[in-house]
């Protein structure tokens, strides 16, 4: 059940493709990855934000 | 690794071992400068650990990719790894949110209401709808002067059996939220309730828009205040807390 400021139509609103994003596990942190770029980071701790092989854009090797 | 090995990292030098030492030379370091203009910054180690609610608060469904959602399997494993973590003294939950999934957001609220540490919710930009229990579910709860929490009734869309049971389901589940804002902040539930059904505040609802002070005025958030305060009381609970602990044994041993 959604219970939102955003009206529900607009919320599940059809035909968009679906999402390039990925989910994986880069240097001990979740980050979410589009087109092997860092998109954004999953993580808590204020100062992996500052770490520049989290920036969104950053490029990430896949071996790691 | 050796096509990234310049990119010399101080942040984090125990994340990548192999990476310190003679790879991080200071000549690399000037490099790193001259190439991309930027400084390594100083190793800091957080033991206030932070967690954002942004747009939609995701849950039973995945939300098409036009939106931007916070999703709770993302955020409950975070807030149960801050509440086991011997590093981490204190959490802040920022919250700039339009609402989402009820029962994804009251399960989140549950969680950071029973945390044994220090916890602050900050309301930035908006916290509407279910964001309203996430934020009174911290120990303490600030609101940006300019923010606002759009209270507003529970809806049920869509193809709906129009019998008794679904608006008594649909009652029970707006008793949900509003029993856990009354507990958790210094509003009652009654003056939540005529909230949720005052009318002439919002074009296409019921409801109303607390902006800033009038959330702190009603009792639903405690204090109007920025990251400064909040990160303030968390400093200050930790605090507390150090000196309530017992001291070490090892020392009485030695």
């Amino acid at each position: 059940m959604i219970w939102s400021v955003i009206p529900e139509e607009v919320v599940f609103k059809a035909g968009e493709k679906s999402s390039d994003l990925q989910l994986t596990e880069y240097l001990g942190r979740r980050v979410i990855l589009r087109q092997g770029r860092v998109d954004s980071l999953l993580s808590t701790d204020p100062a992996d934000f500052l770490d520049q092989r989290f920036m969104p854009g950053s490029l990430v090797n896949q071996g790691q | 690794m050796s096509e990234y090995a310049h990119l010399c990292n101080e942040i984090n030098p125990d994340l990548l071992p192999e990476e310190n030492g003679d790879t991080c030379s200071a000549e690399q370091e000037n490099e790193n400068l001259t190439d991309f203009g930027q400084l390594s910054l100083p190793a800091q180690q957080s033991n206030i650990h932070v967690i954002t609610i942004i747009g939609q608060v995701e849950g039973h469904l995945v939300m098409p990719s036009q939106n931007k959602a916070t999703k709770y399997e993302h955020i409950i494993p975070q807030l149960v790894a801050v509440e086991q973590s011997k590093e981490i003294e204190g959490l802040l939950v920022i919250l700039n949110t339009v609402g989402g999934d009820v029962e994804a957001g009251l399960a989140i609220a549950e969680i950071i209401a029973s945390m044994s540490k220090p916890t602050v919710s900050l309301v930035l930009g908006g916290g509407h709808s279910i964001g309203v229990p996430i934020a009174v579910a911290a120990d303490r709860s600030f609101i940006a002067s300019t923010a606002t929490m759009t209270i507003h009734p529970i809806r049920l869309t869509g193809m709906v059996v129009s019998v008794q049971q679904s608006f008594d389901y649909l009652e029970r589940m707006q008793e949900r939220v509003i029993n856990f804002v009354a507990e958790h902040s210094q509003i009652s539930a009654e003056k939540f309730k005529e909230m949720m059904m005052t009318i002439g505040e919002l074009a296409r609802d019921v409801g109303t828009v607390a902006v800033g002070k009038g959330a702190v005025e009603c009792g639903l958030i405690d204090q109007v205040g920025g990251l400064r305060d909040a990160m303030d009381y968390l400093k200050q609970r930790i605090e507390e807390n150090r000196s309530q602990q017992p001291p070490e044994k090892g020392g009485e041993q030695a």
